[in-house]
């Protein structure tokens, strides 16, 4: 093989202002791709371009709302207007309470805050994508989390989501296989803002989310999860579809 | 790219099928590659293909001949690898029996012996004898092939589900244990156009044909082109985060699981 692995490939990442998405984002640059930074915070999105473009790479900011499906179409024309088309799809703009909220205790607004942004920007994306996706055999990666997969404590509408994700993610493999379209789910854990916010708020369960994980550390948003995503991304992974993968330190083990 | 270069993989089974695919994968990203088999024929000529066809970008391969079943040949192996290329950094342990399908309530003693042997403590030599070299670098990748036979119970193959459900669970036990050295061990179930699944079809055509149609991608994967890189991402720095997974390489075929209908008389 030779050259990047991604060389020339147009990729959106939704929520790639910062954490995952960031790592995900400047991955894929290394390699080659044309990045979509799709994002609320025009900030920390207009940053992470600039990383981009320093990498040599070309990308785009693009102010994103996630819950509504017009501003999606919107990124989407943006994308296609700037780059010709779409090859891969990650959806990882996901709100969530900044700490774990007991079951009893979840609103309405809570529920809505994970499902509007996680689920429901998902779906948009992956409908808005789907026609230039179908033309260049392209790959969704949608992110989940640990936290649905093993149902914890305190993150029951966040774990709800990210598995409404998942099975949103299966039924899409399925329909779109025929079609060429890769579909697959990423689980990563990492050292994101949201779990440096965590952190900060119960320093105590740093001890928890390494101590049972047999590589005994927080993961990396760019050295760690990032290849991960450049694999699923890759035509490395060309007959993989419809598979959550985690790239957790072996902390969940999927069946 | 040479995302493998001076690495030294075993691939054990490597003569033909899934492991040959897989070890020709690895050696094109410059991994020098132990071909472990125990029929010398294929095994020497998986080999010479591997320096024939990849040997410009530096590839070598050695063919060792390993019976899996046998404690003292897969010792012997990793040894004969370590003094040949001087350190072994992947195993990736895809030897398996195949045999034919024989109801639960006859299956014999012996058939299911014949599958442990193989995946069962063939997989758990391996892993004890590449341990310390692996531990000595505080790096190494163990992938251990295993099925969708196993993980959704395909009927009238228990020796090889349950034999191949072993690995597995050897596999992530590993992974759990083994961690903390830079380690990292994961599963990969594959479908492919290996000779087995070439078999199945002349057996059963109808219920093969249905098998691919009901596949989210509608085709039989490659053994090189499909499988290969999924392995040779899992022998790279690229997963280095990611251990004790189960990566099934099959077209999208283990969502719903595969309509595996056929039926044996009583």
């Amino acid at each position: 093989m030779t050259g990047p692995r991604l060389q020339d490939k147009v990729a959106i990442v939704t929520g790639s202002g910062q954490g995952v998405g960031r790592g995900i984002a400047l991955a894929f640059a290394r390699e080659g791709a044309s990045v979509v930074v799709a994002d609320v915070r025009e900030e920390s999105g207009a940053s992470v371009v600039a990383e981009i473009e320093k990498l040599g790479r070309p990308a785009r900011f693009v102010r994103c709302d996630v819950t509504s499906r017009g501003s999606v179409d919107a990124a989407v024309a943006t994308a296609v207007e700037a780059f010709g088309g779409i090859d891969v799809l990650v959806n990882n703009a996901q709100r969530a309470p900044a700490a774990p909220v007991p079951l009893m205790d979840h609103t309405e607004e809570i529920i809505d805050l994970c499902f509007d942004s996680g689920f429901r920007g998902t779906f948009h994306f992956m409908q808005a994508c789907y026609p230039y996706l179908k033309q260049r055999g392209g790959r969704v990666i949608n992110v989940a989390s640990g936290a649905g997969l093993q149902g914890l404590a305190g993150q029951a509408a966040y774990g709800a989501a990210k598995e409404a994700i998942r099975a949103l993610s299966k039924t899409a493999a399925r329909e779109w296989g025929p079609e060429g379209i890769n579909v697959n789910v990423l689980c990563p854990f990492a050292k994101s803002p949201g779990v440096e916010k965590l952190l900060e708020l119960r320093p105590e369960m740093e001890k928890h989310m390494t101590a049972g994980n047999p590589i005994a550390r927080i993961g990396d948003c760019e050295t760690d999860i990032g290849p991960v995503a450049v694999f699923l991304a890759s035509d490395d992974s060309r007959y993989v579809t419809g598979h959550t993968l985690p790239a957790d330190g072996g902390g969940v083990m999927v069946r | 790219m040479n995302r493998l270069q001076d690495r030294v993989a075993i691939v054990t089974g490597a003569g033909e099928g899934i492991g040959r695919g897989v070890a020709r994968a690895l050696a094109a990203e410059g991994a020098r590659v132990v071909i472990a088999n125990r029929t010398e024929k294929t095994g020497e000529d998986a080999a010479a293909a591997i320096e024939r066809d990849f040997g410009e970008r530096g590839a070598k391969s050695l063919y060792v001949k390993t019976d899996v079943a046998d404690e003292d040949s897969v010792r012997a192996m990793v040894d004969s690898t370590v003094a040949a290329f001087g350190r072994v950094d992947v195993l990736v342990n895809n030897a398996t029996p195949t045999s034919g399908m024989a109801r639960l309530e006859r299956t014999s003693n012996e058939a299911m012996e014949t599958f442990l042997a193989v995946n069962h403590y063939g997989v758990l030599w391996g892993m004890q004898a590449v341990f310390p070299h692996m531990k000595a670098r505080s790096s190494g990748r163990i992938i251990t092939m295993c099925s969708l036979n196993g993980i959704n119970a395909h009927r009238y193959s228990s020796p090889y589900n349950s034999s191949k459900e072993a690995a597995r669970a050897l596999t992530r036990t590993a992974a759990v244990e083994w961690g903390r050295y830079g380690i990292t061990c994961n599963i990969l179930c594959p479908w492919a156009a290996t000779p087995a699944w070439e078999g199945f079809k002349r057996w059963d055509p109808e219920g093969s044909a249905e098998i691919v149609e009901a596949t989210p991608m509608r085709r039989v994967g490659d053994s090189e082109l499909d499988v290969g890189p999924v392995a040779v991402f899992l022998a790279s720095e690229d997963s280095g985060y990611v251990t004790g997974n189960t990566i099934h390489v099959d077209g999208g075929g283990h969502i719903n699981g595969v309509p595996w209908k056929f039926e044996l008389p009583e």
